[in-house]
């Protein structure tokens, strides 16, 4: 069942040529945790914004639990959505105490107890921490707080935008598993922005992909990293080779040579040009691959080597990539033969 | 590496020159002293009629003016600020400026000049009598007592806290109110519960301004007879003739200063308000009738607090017939302006030398020598005054009594009435007028520069001239125009250290006010005035400049 029903809502800033957002619509289910990815400027923080209620799409619906937030003309403004948000900047009240900045947004009165702070400060592990100011604790505890704000008045949804950014590597770990479980545990549905993959990785079931103020793919994280919709999104989520290739008697032609259609793909939906895109793991050498290559150049990465190939007897500069454990080595020059598995292969147009 | 840690070292040989601070640092702390020696010196009859019947009537005007000023500054300064940074409305941008101007009129010249506006041959009786024919029995309004200074000194002071809210609130990051809103809270609730308490700490600073001046006033409160501490300390003096008795006065008033520094230091604990800034506050714009409401409420103080006063005084200073080139008007400008102009450059001079000075970290007691040295504008000038006369009485007596022995002539005074005496009390007073801008521009720029001028060849005096000032010249802009304002309409120091016989357009001003020829009063004010206004101007569009 769909908690939030964005259907085809845009917004144009004033004084901007291109809406910000462009005609989007996305379903976000009930208890599911939903990141949408982009890089900065796609659109993601507007959409969010608009979703909060503190900006107003021009046109487009926007419904919570079946009932109309947005429409043109009309809006439910953002004090009355009960959808919570968790800010980039995290936008602790910095004159009140850790638990003040917990109780602000629950209404009635009556309710803004001690138990509910303690519960609240128990869930994210702040305990003993209700009497500190904002400035008092780390970031790390700044961000449970943040956390804690937006769950006290029990939303069903919840919004973060970039709510990780400004942590260290290994607190954002252990902050992504905490925020995951915690979100569980209260059945809080969450719709996380970021433009990390690694985030949305770990902690989504669903990821979007925005660009230019539109939705390009919306699907489970390791389907999304297998069959990326173009060479865009596949970049976003990993390194990733784009081969080009042109459709021809019902066969790919590209710079290694001819390649069978994969009986998987679809061959009424493929266009004439486009690119064969996988991963570099995908790649694997063997005496009788499918196409003869001659390594460029390989560089050290730590975990793992990445060595570049062109096809054979190559003269443009197109090069592709795989990657190897550390101890294999190949002497610029090498000659070998490698092969890619059909059902690692995606078509993208684009 | 080596070289720059080695001229780091040299710059550390500054610290032979810091004996400059430590002797500017005596000389603020020697009339504060002497006036704190006062409290345990035994008191006259005079005294004691003072402490049974004036003291308490004294310390009570005082705590109602300053209660009262306090309040009313706070909310015209927090409201029209508020307003100026919520809404966009038409004209929003000149009000933004106009609202600042009112503190170009000294709070001495527009209580004359509402006196003069009210009393029976002003323009409103007139106005009474000859249009609407009414002889008697029409309201008149009497401004001449305590709600009318507090109304006069709000009109001057509240600036000082419009300032300082407006950025506040400008800080104050879109993602606050964003957060607040998420949450349920919106409108009158979101002001009260987040904007207004986030202002808090600019509130404080801009509150202790207001606090310090009131208690500085003596022209304002004097004229409209309510007697707070600073008029009695005047009146022991001169109508009493008990000198014990002043000092004895301003020790009371400048450990009630001192309560409130230490106090405010107390009150910024423990709240940090380094605030996110994200996503900056966009002004929303004002419907149409909302727009005719913010555009009447900030008129009100513009009117009250500058145009009103300010046509009064050209209406006067036109129809007074004064030769504006008489030689008397020319006199009283050449004084003051000297004055004022070299009493500027000596203190500018002093604060650079030691900010400078300051900026070696390793000095010793470097916070609490900066504290003594921005003292001087929480002491109010009374205060200051009688310090250093007495402390230069004392040191005339003494030359006296040293050239008795060699000469037969005594009785002569060398530095009591003297030029210097009154210029030294105006660096006592504004060194931290001068020395907060310049030492906030040392600190913005690195002292990297410095010693980088001082590998490639510069000695520590051309280094500070080539590299480091020309680098914080907009602070050196403010800190001179600042000084420069102060001193220009500075009052109650000048009228007790003036030397016999000069006048500045402050004193004057005054003078011809108390003698009720308020028309002889306008021209001189109206010089200050536009000093005044001119240097606001000066002032607000450097900021904004820096701003961007």
């Amino acid at each position: 069942m769909s908690i939030l029903e964005i259907s085809n809502i845009s917004l144009t800033y004033p004084a901007m040529d291109s809406p910000a957002v462009n005609n989007i619509s996305l379903n976000i289910e009930k208890n599911e945790i939903h990141a949408l990815v982009g890089e900065s400027g796609c659109g993601k923080s507007t959409t969010i914004r608009m979703i909060a209620g503190l900006e107003n799409p021009t046109s487009g619906e926007i419904k919570y639990n079946g009932q109309l937030l947005n429409r043109a003309g009309y809006s439910v403004p953002p004090e009355k959505r009960n959808i919570g948000m968790v800010f980039q900047d995290n936008s602790l009240f910095p004159h009140l105490t850790v638990k003040e900045n917990i109780l602000f947004g629950i209404k009635d009165k009556t309710q803004r107890t001690e138990e509910k702070s303690e519960y609240f400060l128990n869930l994210t592990g702040l305990n003993g921490l209700g009497e500190r100011y904002p400035h008092e604790i780390s970031g790390g505890q700044v961000q449970r707080v943040a956390l804690s704000r937006a769950l006290a008045p029990e939303p069903e949804l919840i919004l973060m935008d970039e709510p990780f950014n400004n942590l260290d590597i290994r607190i954002k770990m252990n902050m992504l598993e905490e925020v995951g479980k915690i979100l569980n545990k209260t059945n809080t549905t969450c719709l996380l922005i970021t433009h990390e993959k690694s985030e949305a990785f770990i902690l989504a079931d669903r990821i979007t992909v925005m660009r230019e103020g539109t939705l390009l793919q919306t699907a489970k994280p390791p389907e999304l990293y297998k069959s990326p919709v173009d060479t865009y999104v596949a970049e976003f989520f990993g390194r990733a080779n784009h081969i080009p290739v042109k459709l021809n008697n019902g066969m790919f032609e590209t710079a290694m040579g001819m390649i069978n259609v994969p009986s998987a793909f679809e061959k009424n939906t493929l266009s004439e040009l486009g690119f064969l895109v996988h991963r570099p793991w995908d790649v694997k050498i063997s005496k009788d691959g499918d196409f003869e290559i001659e390594i460029v150049n390989s560089y050290f990465f730590g975990d793992y080597q990445e060595v570049r190939f062109k096809p054979i007897n190559s003269e443009s500069d197109v090069q592709f990539k795989f990657f190897t454990h550390i101890g294999e080595y190949f002497a610029p020059g090498t000659k070998l033969r490698v092969s890619i598995p059909a059902e690692r292969l995606t078509f993208c147009s684009s | 590496m080596s070289l720059i840690k080695q001229v780091g070292n040299n710059l550390i040989k500054i610290k032979k020159y810091s004996i400059i601070v430590y002797i500017f640092a005596g000389i603020i702390l020697v009339p504060v002293g002497i006036i704190l020696i006062a409290l345990f010196i035994p008191g006259s009859e005079i005294w004691n009629h003072i402490l049974n019947y004036l003291l308490p009537s004294y310390l009570l005007q005082t705590i109602m003016l300053a209660m009262g000023v306090l309040v009313c500054t706070s909310v015209v300064g927090v409201l029209s600020a508020w307003i100026i940074v919520q809404y966009n409305f038409p004209l929003k941008n000149i009000f933004r400026i106009l609202l600042i101007l009112p503190m170009a009129i000294p709070a001495y010249i527009s209580a004359f000049t509402y006196a003069g506006i009210l009393d029976y041959t002003g323009p409103v009786q007139v106005f009474f009598r000859n249009t609407l024919g009414l002889n008697e029995g029409y309201p008149v309004i009497n401004i001449m007592n305590l709600p009318g200074a507090i109304f006069i000194m709000t009109m001057a002071l509240y600036p000082y806290i419009y300032l300082p809210a407006q950025s506040a609130f400008r800080q104050q990051a879109g993602s606050i109110h964003d957060a607040s809103l998420v949450l349920g809270v919106s409108g009158t609730k979101l002001f009260f519960k987040v904007s207004l308490p986030l202002i808090r700490p600019a509130l404080v600073g801009g509150g202790i301004l207001v606090l310090m001046e009131v208690l500085n006033e003596y022209g304002a409160v004097h004229y409209f007879g309510v007697n707070t501490l600073t008029v009695g300390i005047f009146r022991a003096w001169f109508s009493l003739g008990d000198l014990p008795s002043a000092m004895k006065l301003s020790a009371l008033l400048l450990l009630g200063v001192l309560t409130i520094i230490i106090s405010e230091r107390k009150i910024r604990g423990r709240i940090g308000y380094s605030l996110p800034t994200a996503r900056p506050f966009f002004p929303k714009k004002a419907s149409g009738w909302k727009s005719f409401l913010f555009i009447f409420l900030c008129s009100i103080p513009v009117f009250l607090g500058l145009l009103i006063p300010l046509a009064q005084l050209i209406q006067w200073a036109v129809n007074a017939d004064q030769d504006l080139l008489s030689h008397k008007f020319i006199n009283l400008i050449k004084n003051s302006f000297a004055l004022t102009g070299i009493a500027t450059l000596i203190i500018i001079t002093a604060a650079i030398t030691s900010a400078h000075i300051l900026r070696n970290p390793s000095i010793r007691w470097r916070k609490s020598l900066l504290s003594i040295l921005t003292l001087g504008y929480a002491i109010p000038g009374t205060v200051i005054a009688i310090g250093i006369m007495i402390g230069f009485g004392f040191v005339d007596r003494q030359l006296n009594f040293i050239l008795g022995l060699i000469t037969a002539g005594s009785g002569r005074l060398f530095l009591s009435g003297s030029l210097a005496a009154l210029i030294i009390a105006y660096g006592v007073r504004f060194m931290g007028v001068a020395l907060n801008p310049i030492d906030a521009g040392f600190t913005q720029i690195s002292t990297n520069y410095h010693k980088a001028a001082r590998t490639l060849g510069r000695n520590s005096i051309s280094a500070l001239f080539i590299v480091d000032l020309p680098n914080i010249h907009s602070s050196l802009k403010a800190a001179g125009i600042l000084v420069l304002l102060d001193i220009l309409k500075e009052l109650p120091l000048t009228m007790i250290l003036r030397p016999f016989n000069f006048d500045t357009l402050a004193v004057r001003a005054y003078e011809m006010a108390i003698d009720e020829r308020l028309p002889m009063a306008a021209l001189p004010s109206l010089v200050i005035i536009l000093i005044g206004l001119i240097s606001v101007l000066l002032l607000t569009t450097g900021i904004k400049k820096r701003r961007i």
